[in-house]
């Protein structure tokens, strides 16, 4: 389970409550990618069904300008660069 | 090379600049709400949520700051990775700043796009290479607040917007 802090608890946390927060936030970054990835390409293939389209595709025709860069795509593209820098960490680790 | 003031910076005093200018905008009546939250990845710390601003302007944030040296509670990290998005609720997008793709004769992957709220076609120009001096997510709530501002007198009534949020 990925550890998520909200803006809105941290503001209202003593100093010493958000410093452990922000500290077990950081702590969380140490993980393996492995779990993460495996997410990670779920969601990536939930989008390419949803879609009816692949991720090469979608980046493609982008980049190529032939299809509006909707808010929902950008985010999607965000995911897969995403993925690369995950599979370079796993690649690494 | 990344811009210097896009250079490596310790996360708490990221998050204490972060804090300050979002503080700023709320003391200001700019802000009115938010929904970010930070989350830990491998290697990395995500924020995203979204913005309530005045007029039902609504910014969607998706940022990533990667670890670029470890240290027990205060990491070294870089932003790799942004998207800001305007979008008036209701409407369109009008503004959105990220480097999530490259654009045919870009020199670099940030880009700012614009769009006539109302139809959300490009305007002249758009979009256009920002090079490696992309926006700060304070400097982009201030282009909006610029924009609002601008465009303040032709708004609809933003009452729906609060709504968007779930808050209220």
């Amino acid at each position: 389970v990925r550890r998520k802090v909200a803006e809105s608890a941290l503001l209202a946390m003593s100093e010493a409550k958000r410093s452990e927060a922000l500290a077990q936030l950081v702590g969380a970054t140490r993980g393996m990618p492995n779990g993460e990835l495996k997410a990670l390409r779920g969601e990536i293939a939930r989008l390419e069904k949803e879609h009816g389209m692949s991720s090469e595709q979608l980046r493609a025709d982008i980049t190529a300008g032939v299809r509006k860069e909707t808010w929902e795509y950008c985010q999607w593209l965000m995911l897969l660069r995403r993925r690369e820098r995950l599979e370079a960490r796993a690649a690494r680790s | 090379l990344r811009h210097a003031r896009h250079g490596p910076n310790r996360f708490l005093s990221y998050k204490q600049i972060h804090d300050t200018c979002l503080r700023n905008f709320f003391d200001s009546g700019f802000l009115l709400d938010q929904t970010l939250e930070w989350s830990a990845l491998p290697g990395e710390i995500e924020l995203s949520g979204q913005l309530l601003c005045l007029g039902g302007i609504v910014i969607g944030v998706r940022k990533v700051l990667e670890v670029v040296e470890d240290h027990e509670t205060d990491p070294l990290v870089q932003t790799v990775e942004y998207a800001y998005n305007a979008h008036l609720s209701g409407h369109g997008n009008f503004l959105r700043c990220d480097n999530s793709h490259a654009h045919p004769g870009h020199e670099t992957d940030n880009h700012r796009h614009e769009w006539d709220y109302r139809t959300e076609e490009d305007l002249p120009g758009s979009p256009r290479c920002t090079g490696i001096d992309w926006p700060l997510l304070s400097e982009f709530i201030a282009d909006v607040e610029t924009w609002y501002w601008s465009h303040a007198e032709e708004l609809p009534e933003p009452a729906h917007a609060v709504r968007l949020l779930g808050k209220r």
